[in-house]
């Protein structure tokens, strides 16, 4: 009995625990709340805390993340004042300004997004219609005007986007640009073709350079061959001058000379591939004619 | 029997109860967004259809006993015939036929169907079923779960009661299934309320834990069913296949002691359950769980901040400490859910890819771009996945009026959350709003910037100019962080043109190497030149020498011969002749023809081959072979 008195009384603790739970809404610092009775918003809380609310279905909390939240719009082509598709891609900081009005004609984060896309959109297809396609790119840096287009597409949606969803936009940025399809396939094209020539250059540049290294190369081996055969020539006119003193002893019997001369010539010009052919009136072979004699 | 029928109307309105209860289940599934409430309603689904077949056992079973009872009567009223009342007659129609079919093929057959729901709806919930969205007014949910816990509760205390008499023996079963439906709801609310508190998806282990058991019990139920087949007490185990032994260990808290104390005794042939007094162990297990409890919620009063860590003390959603956020260490708060705590890395270097992220699977940029439904275009979708940013190409041209070019940009930025109060409180998402912030800031630099010099030389100077952007708007917008540093490591041109640019550089490489062989080259023919010039200047030289030299050699001989001539030119000449012939004529062909004759002498002067040439060709065929 004093067991089933225990599970009871803790059974009825913790249901009592959950039904206090239902009249009470926590509203964390950085939310805001809606409370609806019976389904018309009846109060909004915008400072963190605890509050007392019937349970439902009499009451309900709707709660909102207060803070300043980021949404990218998609990145969709527009055209500019001088009839250039473009690709922007938006982003937007903006956070629930008017809690009541956000739960009646939004109601959610993503729908909440959708909505300032479309805004951002119709606002971002206007303000770039009125500039020139150079004010996005352009090799002066004070002749881009992304800033600028900033701030109107801010100031075209700040007020509508507070009036008509309770959502108050902070700011607006362009982190995206970008062309169409078929125009960065050209870019590409382009860029490519850029690049062939260039390396085409280089190449050239490469060939020309090594021809006229080897080209220098072969005139300098030319130069010094040259040189050196000069060098030859002169050596030996030299060395044949110098064997002329010499020759002069030859001048005290000329006849003489030339015969040792034929003497060395003869037996420099025998080797084993000779043929001799001699009469046995040669000598000293004629001996061999008187002895058969 | 008046008491059974009462009591088989509990069941019945235990399976109004259970309808109901699934019905609001299903309807908080779709509005929570809960996968916990199909599960639970796939329990009480369960349990309904337990519920049934016990309803039907008893209700046949009490027939079947009013029918014995009326035949007992009859017979022992009766003198005559009792063959028409008697049981082995067996009229195919009577209640104690219909209740011996229903016990032996209603059970088996429920608990097969059971088994195999429960075991397959646990393997679906495990091989992909969405356990981890959050709530939506989980609160609500959360309050009917505790609810519902409670009324199954008193309906799983009715009937456990009800089954330790041996008459309502069978209600067990459905008081265990009620008791865990009580359990898990509990259990599920319990998690649903910890989600919502402190934004830890307990609800997604709750939603495991519960798809867990549900296949445990499939499968308990299928094995009991099995063994029963062989078991002794086959009658017994099939009637009771669906009721689960494990379950039963939890939902029957008090039998928890006194199943260890017999486990004991049968193990190790002791007296524990005697000797321990057991009624005392009983006692203890909720006091003992609920001290356990209040222990685990006073812990919740001490937390501890990492190295890395700062954090703030939120009571009621309202941080107590707005300016002074709480250091690593130990801290001190109330319980939860009193007090919460949320921590942040705030010393920790955080990274924020700008532009791509490199650990991302690379993309065709291409495929990307059809592939991606975010983009709206006239005609095709469009976006690429290197996220390139448009740069200055230099002069105009026909295609967009102003020369174009493409780059890809991975930049890298290490922050530190300097302020707490602004980056938790007063922004949603900082990171993804200072990555668009940093994005803004690329796209105005380099709409401007030349795409070779952003590659090249201007990186320098470009990353500079960011870097002062960045922490001028991040100041502006108070989003509690800093700039630390900024890295411009992946900076190049689309993959689309990536080749194109290398080939640049191929090209770059070639010139270099071309004009290194060139060189190389030229060294080598120099070289070589100096090399031969030098052997024709020593040759000269030598021959200078020889030429001198032989000169010199001839003027001596001719002196020293000289002397001898004067003496006997002819003798001399001679013997000069004589000794030629004597020298030269050793290794050459001599023909001497008779100098008187007439004839006409023909020579073959043809070289004849050698014998040893032909010695040698054998010998080089022999060592080819």
């Amino acid at each position: 009995m004093k067991k089933n008195l225990v599970l009871w009384v803790s059974s009825l603790i913790i249901a009592l625990i959950f039904i206090v739970l239902q009249f009470r809404v926590i509203v964390k610092q950085g939310e805001v709340a809606v409370l609806t009775t019976l389904g018309k918003p009846t109060r909004e809380i915008a400072e963190p805390g605890l509050y007392f609310k019937w349970p439902w279905p009499v009451q309900r909390a709707h709660l909102f993340d207060a803070r300043v939240r980021c949404m990218t719009s998609s990145f969709a082509e527009t055209f500019t004042k001088d009839g250039k598709n473009v690709l922007i891609g938006l982003y937007a900081t903006w956070q629930v300004a008017e809690p009541t009005k956000f739960l009646q004609r939004i109601g959610s984060d993503e729908q909440a997004d959708r909505k300032l896309d479309e805004l951002l959109q119709a606002e971002k297809d206007t303000v770039i219609s009125e500039y020139e396609f150079s004010a996005l790119v352009n090799t002066n840096p004070a002749a881009v005007q992304l800033e600028a287009i900033e701030a109107k597409i801010l100031e075209g949606v700040q007020a509508a986007s507070l009036d008509r969803y309770g959502i108050a936009l902070s700011s607006v940025g362009v982190p995206r640009t970008g062309i169409p399809q078929v125009n960065t396939e050209g870019v590409y094209a382009r860029i490519r073709s850029e690049r062939q020539s260039l390396a085409q250059t280089y190449r050239s540049e490469g060939e020309s350079e090594a021809a006229k290294i080897r080209g220098r190369a072969d005139a300098k081996r030319q130069q010094l061959l040259n040189d050196a055969t000069a060098f030859a020539k002169r050596q030996r006119g030299e060395g044949q001058a110098e064997a002329a003193k010499h020759y002069e002893t030859f001048a005290k019997d000329p006849e003489f000379a030339t015969f040792l001369k034929s003497v060395s010539s003869i037996k420099a010009s025998l080797n084993e591939q000779s043929t001799i052919i001699l009469s046995t009136d040669s000598a000293p072979y004629d001996l061999l004619k008187t002895e058969s004699k | 029997m008046a008491e059974g029928g009462k009591h088989e109307r509990s069941l019945l309105l235990a399976m109004i109860v259970l309808v109901a209860t699934g019905g609001i289940d299903l309807y908080l599934r779709s509005r929570t967004g809960l996968l916990l409430f199909q599960l639970i309603g796939v329990y009480i689904l369960l349990a309904i259809g337990m519920c049934g077949v016990v309803f039907l056992r008893f209700r046949f079973a009490r027939g079947a006993h009013e029918e014995k009872r009326e035949v007992d009567r009859v017979r022992n009223t009766s003198s005559g015939d009792t063959s028409l009342f008697g049981m082995e007659s067996g009229d195919p129609f009577s209640a104690i036929r219909n209740f011996s079919i229903i016990e032996k093929h209603l059970v088996p057959a429920y608990t097969i169907v059971a088994a195999i729901i429960a075991i397959l709806y646990s393997v679906r919930v495990f091989r992909g079923a969405d356990v981890s969205t959050m709530p939506n007014e989980g609160m609500l949910g959360a309050a009917f779960l505790i609810g519902q816990a409670f009324l199954f509760f008193l309906f799983s205390r009715f009937m456990l009661g009800l089954s330790r008499t041996k008459t309502f023996r069978i209600y067990r079963g459905p008081g265990i299934a009620l008791g865990l439906i009580c359990l898990i709801s509990f259990g599920a609310g319990l998690a649903i309320v910890c989600t919502e508190f402190t934004e830890f998806p307990f609800h997604k282990f709750a939603g495991w834990i519960t798809a867990g058991i549900l296949g445990l019990l499939g499968a308990e139920s299928l094995l009991v069913l099995m063994f029963s087949i062989f078991s002794p007490r086959r009658k017994y185990l099939i009637g009771t296949a669906y009721e689960s032994r494990l379950a039963s260990f939890i939902t029957v808290p008090d039998q928890w002691a006194q199943n260890v104390a017999q486990t004991v005794d049968y193990q190790f042939g002791l007296n524990i359950g005697e000797r321990f007094h057991l009624r005392v162990l009983k006692n203890l297990v909720l006091p003992i769980f609920a001290l356990t409890a209040v222990v685990l919620w006073l812990m919740s009063t001490v937390f501890f901040l990492e190295p890395h860590e700062q954090g703030f003390i939120e009571r009621t959603g309202r941080p107590l400490n707005p300016e002074t956020p709480l250091d690593s260490g130990m801290h001190l708060k109330m319980p939860w859910p009193i007090d919460t705590v949320r921590r942040l890395p705030s010393k920790r270097i955080q990274t924020i890819h700008v532009g791509f992220d490199p650990d991302k699977k690379s993309v065709d940029p291409m495929q990307a771009m059809l592939e991606d439904p975010d983009v709206r275009l006239w005609t095709d979708p469009h976006h690429d996945a290197d996220d390139p940013f448009l740069v200055n190409g230099g002069s105009n041209n026909a295609l967009t009026g102003n020369q174009v070019g493409l780059i890809s940009i991975n930049m890298p930025v290490e922050v530190l959350i300097t302020n707490l109060y602004d980056y938790t409180y007063r922004y949603q998402n900082p990171e993804e709003i200072f990555a668009e912030i940093a994005r803004g800031i690329l796209t105005r630099e380099l709409a401007s910037l030349d795409q070779i010099g952003v590659l090249s030389a201007d990186r320098r100077d470009f990353g500079s100019r960011i870097a002062a952007q960045l922490t001028e708007k991040v100041e502006a917008a108070q989003l509690g962080l800093e700039v630390v540093n900024i890295g411009l490591a992946g900076i190049h041109p689309p993959s689309s043109v990536a080749a194109a640019f290398q080939e640049v550089v191929s090209a770059i490489e070639e010139r270099e190497a071309s004009t290194l062989m060139a060189k190389a080259h030229s060294i080598k023919i120099e070289k070589e030149a100096e090399a031969e010039a030098e052997i024709i200047r020593q040759a000269a030289e030598t021959d200078r020498l020889r030429i001198v030299s032989e000169a010199e050699s001839l003027a001596y001989e001719f002196e020293q011969q000289l002397g001898p001539y004067k003496i006997a030119p002819d003798v001399f000449k001679a013997r000069a002749k004589l000794d030629v012939l004597q020298q030269g004529l050793v290794n050459t062909r001599l023909y001497l023809i008779d100098g008187n004759a007439d004839e006409v002498l023909t020579f073959n002067l043809e070289e004849k081959p050698k014998l040893e040439q032909f010695l040698g060709d054998e010998d080089e065929e022999e060592q080819a072979n």
